[in-house]
């Protein structure tokens, strides 16, 4: 017989054992299946979601390569670490050098300087813009305006009193307490603020320095940012978008908003939890009723009424309290008074339901939103950053909002929230380093006072230690006693807005992305440019965006892990069951087989016959398998997988993952998981062959 | 019934290689069941753990102080009443104890680190302190060796802090330094005080990052608030499963004596702030949380382990169950004559299915028992060699900075049991075949 047709018959043979042996066909058949199922759908999903990720770290923040000191005592981890507070990654003191250095190397396009690290978002006091507010009423000298400054601040009284009552309960210091207490019953008093003029400075000066303080600032809120040369970052980060403001000028000391800190954090109560909702059961298609996030959120938002309230004046609150009116939500009957009516009427409005929250949601954005101050923070207005220095000194800077950006198809996710971006400059001088004016500054000082060399450290405490009134306002923590340190040096600051370009085209940073020209060689690149760096004696290390991304890139990392087990664990243990039933299949053929040899088949036959067996089921198995795993991924690449929580929307990089699928995966696949099996069923083939005719035709005789 | 169990085993020993095959991937499958159920328990214990030792009791009466209508302070007044009313209304708690609480940023001369503050009074602590361990030097020193300083007895003295490894280590600090605490989150004002490092103890998962203990008397100097006020009353409880009702129970006892009670919101106490800042009251709410609650950021790794534990035992078992059913339905062909004699000589068909659910089910429990006392003594030697975990993000997910592995001997019965029901399963369409041949029709067929 020609080899061909030895292969024919093979294959009739082999094709009718299967159909003899449909229950055992139909079971392997699923087990390999369901094997190149996993593999394609996994690995698809896995490989899509990598590359999401892959694009959305490299080209918002990390480059393909993150450089800084390797004398740090944290790793580098761009978007957030388990250590609360700053992570210390050390400093290259001046990149410069080390640009210079890198820019040698002939896959390197470009080096971009940055640092990572948080501050305090000083909050401001309600009551001081109220006395400002006065004090303005009084100059201009309206009486409806001033009376109407007035009502206010008397309407902050006695919200204060009312505080203040609280606060004997927990406060162990009755004296301060008690001085309080006073202050306030004179203002209390009804003649104080009638009769106050702008003449009666001293009165007024009381209310800045004595009733103000009472009141106190808002919990202060971390704000996490980026310090970088803001012009190469726009010409090397192509994900950067700015949703509104306008952009950072080079050369400007300013901040840009991350969309997503601006929403998570810093929006108004009653409009994050709306906006929550909105996500979850509008968008998600989760109903409230029997969702216990969403229950919460709703019992939530109806507490959150003030919020509302605080941000009206009265004409604002008249005319909401007419809409609401309309909206079918009257004010109750009794109650005469505009502010108690309109509590009742906010109250019942943020009630909502299944059936009554599409609508409520978008009566709120359209009528009540575009009334409120719906950001804390917006493009245009200056802000005050309260950072610790690396020495203790608590340091403040007034700096100015640009605008408001987030990356490209990253709107939901939260790697793009992560920091917002300041200048450079800002970013040093929050960090504790000096630039070169104050540093001048510095100088003179010493000058004066006849040093001449000081340390960095101590410069610092010279500049902003006590017997120094200079640029910014600043306090030592260092006190002995534990009793508030209540005096804060409050003078202007002199910093210029503007700096020159050439400042941050060197000196201090903490961190550089380095992007590659060829992505493909990242690798060779990395290990080429840290021993270059290292021969030249710089003490950096070079990681790459993986690495840079902490635990976030680290993540992906797991689950792959995870997910290979899961196949390899699967495909081990379908093989050993795969062999197992042809060996027991051998053994009931046995009588068949030897049949087979006696009429003279080859060895050789009876191996290609069950080889040829475990082949064709793996193959049309696995062929079913990956052929159900492409209907699916092609599916749901229409419609999107949902992220149904924060965890997935971070996997995802964004609320939707749209997968698609890889033809190299789907023909790959069966054919691995054919070869394989076929592969590994060589022992148990072999066994069978070894069958002497003549036994076997005893058997069972 | 001793008959078919005597003829079930003579069948598995007959086929000797097919039952050792098969006996291997039933083995292989429990041991990773038998390895992941470990891993799953060890990660959700040493949760517990970290949770009631740092931050919770089984039940938590914690609440909001608003003394401002846009702040909000996690500190209760009349401390002791409330105290008493709780030891009152929950008789059976094992241990009630109650600290303070703060937020600070803590300062050494080379580094500083943000963390919540523990106001404790050390008398009250022993089974804190008990379950903490000094940490010997090389934990937080680069060339440390194995000696260990300071004691937690030591807390007893005024201004004494207790920090942890991984602190100790990023502060460059030992037993006896002075650390500056510099409270930040009071409106506007800071509080200093100095504080002398009674001890360090060994890091309990990553959680003791987040948190360091001071005295009471600390907590109360900082924020300048009076002795009768406490951050939160812990319950520990004798069965902690019963905490949801202790909780629910307690809920209603506050509410009738006329405290303000908030919703149940199963998220840690530091992420309420925020949105009862928002709210508008004066005064004070009680905050109720279980221990579960307080961890509630980091539930999601079990939840995901649980996941991946059962979707790949499921998928396994599927494959055995069709391995084992194509098996036996091999070994019921086989045995086709044996079963018509049987049935001929007037055996019942209850009887052969007993025949070949007792063959296959006595493979799954001999496999899985050879298979889950591997794994266990596997899991019990890696246990013994204390492999530290260096990956952060492996670390974050074992919540543990060694490889260990919870071994329960009911674990391992589960396994037994579960694997018996899955091979007795597999077993049950080829043994009710098999049941189902007429005597005649089948010893024809052996022919």
């Amino acid at each position: 017989m020609k080899p061909w047709e030895v292969c024919k018959l093979i294959f009739q043979i082999a094709f009718r054992n299967l159909w003899m042996y449909r229950f055992k066909t139909v079971v392997i058949s699923m087990l390999l299946g369901s094997a190149a199922f996993l593999t394609v759908l996994g690995l698809s999903l896995l490989r899509d979601v990598e590359a999401s990720m892959r694009s959305s770290i490299i080209e918002s923040v990390s480059g393909h390569l993150q450089i800084y000191s390797s004398k740090a005592k944290d790793e580098l981890a761009l978007f957030g670490s388990m250590i609360m507070g700053r992570s210390e990654v050390g400093t290259l003191p001046d990149f410069a050098p080390i640009r210079d250095e890198v820019l040698q190397n002939s896959n390197v396009k470009s080096f971009v300087p940055m640092g990572i690290d948080m501050s305090m978002l000083g909050r401001g006091n309600e009551l001081d813009e109220s006395i400002e507010a006065l004090r303005a009423a009084l100059k201009s000298g309206e009486p409806v305006n001033i009376q109407d400054k007035k009502d206010h601040l008397r309407f902050q009284f006695a919200q204060l009193r009312r505080e203040h009552i609280e606060k004997r309960k927990i406060y162990q210091n009755k004296k301060d307490l008690d001085e309080q207490d006073a202050a306030l019953s004179v203002v209390e008093s009804k003649d104080y603020l009638e009769s106050l003029t702008l003449q009666d400075e001293a009165k007024i000066q009381f209310l800045e320095t004595k009733i103000a303080p009472l009141s106190g600032e808002k919990t202060p809120v971390y704000l996490m940012y980026m310090g970088t040369d803001i012009g190469l970052y726009r010409k090397n980060f192509s994900k950067f978008k700015l949703l509104e403001g306008e952009e950072l000028p080079e050369g400007q000391r300013g901040i840009l908003l991350s969309h997503k800190i601006r929403e998570t954090q810093l929006k108004n109560m009653v409009a994050r939890i709306f906006d929550r909702l909105n996500k979850r059961v509008i968008k998600n298609g989760i109903p409230i009723a029997g969702d216990p996030e969403s229950t919460r959120d709703v019992s939530d938002l109806q507490r959150q009424y003030s919020q509302i309230l605080v941000q009206l004046d009265r004409k604002e609150a008249e005319e909401i309290s007419r809409k609401l009116t309309e909206f079918g939500i009257a004010p109750v009957e009794a109650e005469k008074d505009l502010i108690t009516a309109l509590t009742g009427q906010l109250k019942s409005f943020l009630v909502v339901n299944d059936e009554s929250f599409a609508k409520r949601f978008k009566w709120f954005y359209d009528n009540i939103a575009p009334l409120m101050k719906l950001y804390e923070l917006s493009p245009g207005e200056t802000i005050v950053l309260k950072s610790y220095t690396r020495s203790g000194y608590l340091k403040s800077l007034p700096i100015k909002v640009y605008g408001v950006y987030t990356f490209a198809g990253l709107e939901d996710s939260d790697i793009a929230g992560a920091a917002n971006i300041i200048d450079l400059l800002s970013f040093r001088e929050l960090y504790g380093q000096m630039t070169e004016s104050s540093r001048k500054e510095l100088d003179e000082m010493n000058a004066k006072v006849g040093i001449r060399e000081v340390n960095a450290d101590d410069a610092e405490s010279q500049l902003f230690g006590e017997q120094a009134p200079q640029n910014i306002e600043s306090k030592s923590l260092l006190n002995e006693s534990a009793a508030p340190v209540a005096e804060v040096l409050n003078v202007k600051q002199v910093i210029s807005n503007q700096f020159e370009l050439s400042e941050v085209s060197r000196g201090l940073a903490l961190n550089a992305a380095i992007i590659l020209k060829d992505p493909s060689k990242l690798q060779e690149t990395r290990k080429k440019l840290e021993k270059d760096l290292k021969a030249k004696g710089y003490e950096v290390q070079v990681i790459d965006w993986q690495q840079a991304s902490g635990f976030t890139g680290q993540f992906v990392n797991i689950v792959r892990m995870a997910l290979l087990f899961v196949i390899i664990v699967i495909f081990a243990v379908s093989l050993v069951i795969i062999n197992n039933s042809i060996i027991v299949e051998t053994f009931n053929r046995i009588r068949e087989i030897g049949t087979m040899r006696a009429m003279g088949a080859q060895k050789t036959f009876v191996l290609g016959l069950f080889l040829a067996e475990t082949g064709l089921t793996g193959f049309f198995g696995s062929l079913i398998g990956t052929a159900f795993a492409v209907a699916l991924l092609m599916i749901l690449g229409q419609s999107g997988i949902p992220a149904v929580n924060d965890v997935v929307t971070f996997l995802f990089s964004g609320s939707r993952l749209y997968p698609t699928f890889d033809l190299s995966l789907a023909v790959g696949a069966p054919l691995v998981v054919t070869l394989i099996a076929t592969l590994t069923s060589v022992y148990a083939a072999r066994h069978a062959a070894q069958i002497k005719p003549a036994e076997a035709m005893q058997e069972k005789e | 019934m001793a008959g078919a169990l005597t003829i079930a085993f003579r069948n598995l020993i007959q086929a000797r290689r097919r039952t050792f095959l098969l006996g291997v991937a039933v083995a292989v499958v429990s041991m990773l069941f038998l390895t992941l159920r470990s891993i799953a328990n060890s990660v959700t214990e040493r949760m517990i753990e970290s949770a009631t030792t740092l931050s919770a009791g089984h039940v938590n009466i914690a609440g909001f102080f608003k003394d401002r209508k846009k702040g909000a302070d996690a500190v209760l007044s009349d401390r002791d009443k409330l105290r008493r009313f709780v030891m009152e209304k929950v008789p059976d708690a094992e241990r009630v104890i109650d600290r303070n609480r703060g937020w600070g940023r803590i300062v050494s001369t080379a580094s500083s680190l943000n963390a919540g503050l523990s106001g404790i009074i050390p008398e009250e602590e022993t089974t804190f302190f008990k379950s903490l361990r000094l940490a010997p030097e090389r934990e937080y020193m680069p060339k440390g060796g194995n000696a260990v300083h300071g004691s937690f007895e030591n807390m007893k003295k005024p201004n004494s802090v207790l920090i942890f490894a991984a602190q100790a280590k990023k502060l460059e600090v030992k037993v006896g330094d002075t650390l500056t605490i510099v409270t930040e989150a009071t409106g506007g004002q800071s509080n200093t005080v100095d504080l002398e490092i009674a001890a360090i103890a060994s890091d309990i998962g990553f959680m003791s990052n987040w948190s360091i203990f001071v005295t009471r008397d600390t907590i109360l100097n900082l924020y300048q608030v009076s002795p009768d006020t406490t951050g939160v009353i812990m319950l520990y409880l004798k069965s902690p499963e019963k905490a949801m009702a202790v909780m629910e129970q307690l809920r209603k006892d506050l509410s009738a004596e006329g405290y303000q009670v908030l919703e149940h919101d199963p998220k840690p106490f530091f992420m309420k702030f925020e949105k009862i800042s928002g709210e508008d009251w004066l005064g004070q709410k009680i905050d109720l949380t279980i221990w579960s609650d307080e961890i509630s950021f980091v539930l999601w790794v079990t939840t995901a382990l649980d996941f991946l534990s059962f979707l790949l035992v499921g998928i396994l078992s599927l494959i055995i169950i069709g391995g084992i059913s194509n098996t036996m339905w091999m070994s019921v062909r086989e045995r086709t004559k044996e079963i018509g004699t049987m049935r001929a000589i007037g055996a019942q068909r209850g009887f052969i299915v007993r025949v070949f659910m007792f063959e296959s089910m006595m493979l799954g429990f001999f496999a899985s028992l050879i298979g889950g006392v591997t794994a266990f003594v596997i899991l019990f030697v890696v246990n013994q060699l204390n492999v530290p975990v260096t990956s952060d993000g492996v670390r974050l997910f074992l919540m543990a900075n060694a490889l260990q592995f919870s071994l329960h001997p009911g674990q391992l019965v589960l396994t037994l049991l579960l694997f018996s029901a899955i091979t007795g399963c597999a077993a049950l369409y080829p043994a009710f075949k098999a049941s189902r041949m007429r005597p005649v029709v089948a010893l024809a067929q052996g022919k």
